[in-house]
């Protein structure tokens, strides 16, 4: 349906601006005004014609949503008035924009393409955008290149502190999708030198870490991996790119960020750090049991992670509970040169890196003790045979990052299309 | 300006310090002479003042920051980039809360304004943008560069025009 309007009202002022705005009206037009939303902006558009808002009732009506041409006027930097309306497409039903709750996560994903509509979801993508750009270019100043990452492989990464990883079918062959990237990271660091990825990790969480409200079966991760780097290396690399994306977010889009979070410092570098056996300990005396050679639980990490209230290093983490992947301390073969940073005040590990194994037998002996086929390892075992260089790098969570700096309840709310723990019919 | 003003110049701004007979005695000329011209000079604004060069690294401050500014033009804005560099500069001269800005230049290009600012920590920093920079009405955007190093560490005098010319002989 075409309406086609125009406004004859007699003008006194003169008129300052005239815009043409695609957007939707979102309230039933009455003698006066009606509400329309742009973008991450809802206004409030004045009409003066009754024969106007009478057609605009026509079509606006139900509650369904209607994309409308409009040109519109401000006088004097006043009031929105609208002096066309033309209607590009009317919705069939009224949007339900009730299940756009993160509190009930499965029905908000399945929601997602609504959320995205409301400026609460408008700004906090903006902010990603943000931080994502913010990282692009710190890194390539650091001389790192960008890579297009892989989706699946014959093996992902097996150290997933309880999660699955997700199979598929190749000419007959099993695949995997990628968990995490770590044996592309190390192959292309050995080749090139510096260089990162923007990689979707794929990993079918338990249902029951829906409820620490930080995890997602399908997430993004800023992956990076340095030829000849250290631990130290990428801890300080780490800490910058953390305070450069803060201070670029609160530089860009400071309204946005006061509007969600407004108490929010940026870290000052160095970062406090504490081995893994004062997390160890710092848990048991928060209330949380922790094991001495195994992970940190969920409630410890996030005990821990309540207790500080600048962002903070965990390093050497046990050996036997990590990745193969990690290079054992060589001065204490229980504990690995690796590291995660935690955020603070309940926000838990947003990075977690170290330096890499890179000598054949070593990884072998691993993936032995690990029990894991190895024909599935063979191209990387392959790879270590030809040589591969030590190489440090990290992977950064970048749902995770926007929802320390938004103070966001639910990583799930830090991406377009989430996919909660334990939710099925998610698009 | 004649070869004797660029002489003084040049000495004062190795040593501020050095009183008018030791110029006379360094320059061969009489010391009412040196007396009358600086005093020229200070009349005419080529001297603007004498003070003490410090190290603002020592002074508490650990970051410098070049910050810019976009600002809103047309009937939304209140105030010109001329009184919002003037606002900005006399809110962060009298607000202890507020990091230093040492100078606002209006400048060409995509941005309006550039804030040389001297921060103490990233928190400072973070207030600065977030709870003062984003709540001028005008400023639409801002983008923040932190100085890595700086180049020469005590600011360089700049030499009279006169002095380079005789140097690019």
């Amino acid at each position: 349906m075409l309406v086609s309007l125009f406004f004859k009202s007699l003008r006194l002022f003169t008129v300052l601006v005239v815009h043409e705005i695609l957007g939707w009206i979102t309230s039933t037009p009455r003698v006066g005004s009606f509400r329309v939303r742009v973008g991450d902006r809802e206004v409030r558009v004045k009409v003066r014609d009754p024969q106007v808002v009478k057609l605009l009732q026509e079509s606006v009506s139900d509650g369904v949503e209607v994309l409308a041409k409009l040109k519109v006027s401000n006088l004097n930097g006043g009031s929105i008035v609208a002096e066309d309306v033309r209607v590009v497409h009317r919705g069939m039903v009224s949007p339900p924009y009730e299940d756009v709750d993160p509190s009930v996560p499965a029905a908000f994903a399945k929601r997602s393409y609504l959320a995205i509509r409301l400026p609460r979801y408008q700004k906090i993508l903006k902010v990603q955008h943000i931080i994502l750009k913010s990282a692009r270019r710190f890194l390539e100043e650091e001389g790192f290149i960008e890579l297009l990452p892989p989706v699946i492989s014959t093996a992902s990464d097996p150290g997933l502190r309880g999660a699955q990883k997700l199979k598929t079918v190749l000419y007959g062959r099993e695949y995997e999708l990628m968990s995490s990237i770590i044996m592309f990271k190390q192959v292309t660091a050995s080749a090139l030198g510096k260089v990162y990825f923007i990689a979707k990790n794929v990993r079918e969480e338990p249902p029951e870490n829906a409820a620490t409200w930080r995890h997602l079966v399908e997430f993004t991760q800023l992956d990076l991996e340095q030829a000849g780097a250290s631990m130290e290396d990428m801890m300080r690399l780490g800490e910058r790119l953390i305070s450069r994306i803060c201070v670029d977010v609160l530089s860009e889009a400071g309204s946005i960020v006061r509007e969600f979070n407004p108490g929010l410092e940026c870290p000052t570098p160095p970062f406090k750090r504490i081995t893994f056996r004062e997390a160890v300990q710092l848990a048991r005396s928060l209330g949380e049991p922790t094991p001495d050679y195994g992970e940190l639980t969920q409630k410890g990490e996030e005990a821990i992670s309540k207790h500080f209230s600048e962002p903070f290093w965990i390093v050497n983490f046990p050996s036997a509970s990590r990745g193969f992947y990690y290079l054992k301390d060589p001065q204490d073969p229980r504990y690995n040169r690796d590291f995660n940073l935690i955020l603070p005040g309940g926000f838990g590990e947003v990075i977690d890196g170290g330096e890499r194994e890179y000598r054949y037998e070593e990884v072998l002996a691993r993936l032995n003790e690990l029990g894991e086929d190895l024909s599935k390892y063979a191209w990387f075992l392959d790879a270590l045979k030809v040589g591969l260089a030590p190489s440090a790098g990290f992977g950064l969570g970048i749902e995770r990052l926007t929802r320390y700096i938004l103070n966001l309840r639910y990583v799930w709310e830090a991406t377009a299309f989430p996919k909660p723990p334990g939710v099925t019919d998610a698009p | 300006m004649d070869e004797l003003d660029v002489k003084i110049i040049k000495a004062l701004q190795e040593n501020a310090r050095l009183k008018a007979s030791e110029l006379a005695r360094i320059l061969k000329r009489p010391r009412s002479t040196i007396l009358q011209r600086m005093e020229k000079l200070k009349d005419e604004g080529v001297i603007l003042g004498y003070s003490a060069v410090v190290n603002p690294w020592k002074l508490g401050y650990n970051y410098l920051a070049y910050i810019m500014l976009r600002i809103r033009r047309g009937i939304y804005a209140r105030l010109d980039q001329v009184q919002i560099a003037k606002k900005i500069l006399e809110d962060t001269s009298t607000r202890k809360d507020l990091p230093y800005v040492e100078e606002a230049s209006i400048v060409t290009g995509t941005y309006d304004i550039m804030l040389k600012v001297w921060i103490h920590d990233w928190a400072e920093l973070s207030k600065f943008l977030l709870n003062y920079l984003s709540k001028i009405e005008e400023v639409a955007s801002t983008e923040t560069f932190m100085v890595l190093q700086k180049l020469p560490e005590k600011p360089k005098p700049i030499p009279p025009r006169g002095d380079i010319i005789e140097q690019g002989k």
